[in-house]
């Protein structure tokens, strides 16, 4: 009875804490919805925000509401932070599963080639423009798209043709083929030079052209790979011991490896391709809410999914606040004010790493 | 309840088992010994699903091995690892609860009763003191009870151990040791432990397995681990030393 009362006190802190973090998550949206080069009142946020809901907008006094601001909000800060949010979710949830999958704290969701996919993809489209838009998606995202699931199909073949279970392949793999197709995109650019620029700022990451088209796509992915993959949060913390005990605790490594990887890789590919490649969420988010929550999956996917969409949203909203008339790209800002925080974290915790 | 029909098996190129038979009858405590590079821990991982076998030389209660679901096969053999180093975090009352996994879907919590056999395995294997404690910071010994608590939890018929009291003290080779046999007579368990100690297999096993050059001897330890038989394989000569407790072999 003891223990069953010991393990209900677990489960309620557990519960409290997913609250507080999704507590924090609204404020940090509240928070930054007003800050920018318009100082947007919180109150009139609300009051704008209300007027688009169905059935409510009755009830509001709409003469609060400046015209310009309500443009502001609906047509450009809550594009981006919402955007910034799911980017966030996805790269921070996705980070978690390759540290799980790989046993290894340096792995991140652009190991298996979706990052260098997307940049070349990207570089094509610069290097050949052609003036297509789907769901929001312009040709470069969509280039960027296939690039990413190209690479990340020849890496998986790479390594299924030798037949090895080895992660360590697959990870050797993944670096190998990043490099090499980082000099076939060095090999674009030095006979496109005029596009350098272009495809650098692409690479840095933005969420400047987030539309509720493209959000929805980003959101519908997020929320079905976790969906997907959140029931086998058990496996991942068995897969931590190895797969030798893995398997004889009845757990289908292989397989289970396999369907973690390729529906978060597939997620990652679709965030990198709405808004560049985001560096650093993927890689220190998880490993920050491991300091704090422990190695638990459970916990661990839940809380870095929801820190990964605050971190993001902050990161962003500095990129389009911090100068005034220039927008800092949003990878830059994940590094510089991410990795100062990180290195306190770690020596903070360092024992429980 | 464990049969092995024609088995070998090969890393690579190299053979490491070779067209071998051997039985497990019913509940009891076996060992298996035999020189280093024999196959032992190989044969263990072959049982305990690790290792891939092909068809038709492993059968648990009649059963192919190769036809049994891998979550259905962790609820019948459990594995104790020779040596494991945690890398991670958990707490060791986090480790003994995967050893429930077999028996759970993706969502289900655990019972009354499963933390009840857990609190069995804590009592058992003395690990009291220890349930809040993370394995990263255990010693060698401490582990190596952890996971032959887990083993416990998985609550299945056939427990295989590779090497289990290595690492321990004289205190607690004791006690593992006479879990062991008290699990197999009062749980009707067969247990499978390979050892690196033959005193152990003579004195405290009911059957002994002794592999050596691919080849099996099986048998009750008293006509297995004879003197000449431990010489020849062994390559080393041998003694036997009697008191009113038991038999030791010496060097």
């Amino acid at each position: 009875m003891c223990v069953r009362k010991g393990e209900l006190m677990r489960l309620r802190e557990m519960r409290l804490n997913t609250l507080i973090s999704i507590v924090l998550l609204i404020v940090v949206i509240l928070v930054v919805a007003s800050i920018g080069n318009v100082t947007v009142p919180i109150g009139e946020f609300f009051v704008i925000i209300m007027s688009k809901i169905p059935g409510l907008e009755l009830l509001i006094d709409k003469s609060a509401i400046i015209p310009s601001h309500e443009t502001i909000i609906l047509n450009l800060r809550l594009p981006r932070i919402i955007l910034s949010m799911f980017a966030g979710f996805g790269l921070a949830y996705s980070g978690v599963v390759y540290q799980g999958v790989f046993r290894n704290p340096m792995a991140e969701p652009y190991l298996l080639g979706v990052s260098s996919g997307a940049a070349l993809g990207a570089t094509i489209a610069s290097i050949f423009p052609i003036s297509i838009r789907m769901f929001g998606f312009s040709y470069v995202s969509m280039l960027a798209f296939l690039g990413a699931i190209t690479v990340l199909y020849v890496i998986f073949m790479i390594t299924k043709s030798r037949d090895t279970k080895s992660m360590n392949v697959l990870l050797l793999a993944g670096l190998a083929i990043n490099y090499f197709v980082s000099s076939i995109i060095s090999l674009f650019m030095m006979f496109n030079q005029d596009n350098i620029a272009n495809i650098f700022f692409w690479t840095m990451g933005s969420f400047k052209t987030a539309t509720y088209e493209k959000i929805l796509v980003v959101a519908i992915v997020v929320i079905v790979t976790i969906v997907f993959t959140y029931p086998m949060h058990r496996n991942l913390d068995i897969m931590l011991l190895g797969d030798e005990q893995a398997l004889s605790l009845g757990v289908e490594v292989a397989v289970i490896k396999k369907r973690l990887l390729i529906a978060t890789s597939l997620m990652a590919a679709v965030i990198v391709a709405s808004c560049g490649i985001i560096g650093f969420v993927g890689l220190i988010i998880p490993h920050l809410v491991r300091l704090i929550v422990g190695p638990s999956h459970k916990k661990l996917l839940i809380h870095s999914t929801l820190i990964g969409g605050i971190f993001l949203i902050l990161s962003d909203t500095m990129a389009r606040s911090l100068l005034d008339n220039k927008e800092i790209s949003v990878g830059i800002i994940t590094a510089i004010f991410g990795v100062p925080f990180f290195i306190w974290m770690l020596l903070k915790y360092r024992q429980k790493v | 309840m464990i049969s092995i029909k024609n088995l070998s098996f090969s890393y690579e190129k190299t053979l490491v088992l070779d067209h071998i038979d051997l039985e497990f009858y019913d509940a009891g405590v076996y060992g298996i010994l035999g020189p280093n590079g024999a196959g032992k821990s190989t044969l263990l991982k072959l049982l305990g699903g690790i290792l891939k076998v092909s068809k038709k030389h492993i059968y648990i209660n009649d059963k192919d091995i190769t036809s049994i679901y891998r979550k259905d096969l962790a609820q019948l053999v459990a594995y104790v690892p020779q040596q494991f180093s945690p890398t991670y975090a958990f707490t060791v009352r986090q480790m003994l609860e995967m050893g429930r996994h077999p028996y759970h879907g993706q969502f289900d919590e655990l019972t009354k009763a499963e933390y009840d056999l857990i609190n069995y395995a804590i009592e058992v294997t003395e690990l009291g003191y220890l349930t809040a404690k993370y394995v990263t910071e255990l010693s060698g010994g401490e582990l190596q009870r952890v996971m032959i608590a887990r083993a416990l939890v998985q609550d299945t018929p056939i427990i295989i151990l590779d090497e289990p009291i290595s690492h321990l003290d004289i205190h607690y080779q004791k006690e593992i040791i006479n879990l062991l046999k008290k699990i197999a007579v009062d749980q009707n368990k067969l247990i499978i432990t390979v050892l690196h100690d033959m005193n152990v297999g003579l004195n405290h096993c009911d059957y002994i397995h002794l592999i050596h050059e691919h080849k099996v001897i099986s048998g009750k330890p008293e006509d297995v681990l004879t003197i000449e038989k431990i010489s020849k394989i062994y390559n080393t000569n041998v003694r036997k030393i009697k008191d009113e407790i038991g038999e030791y072999i010496h060097w």
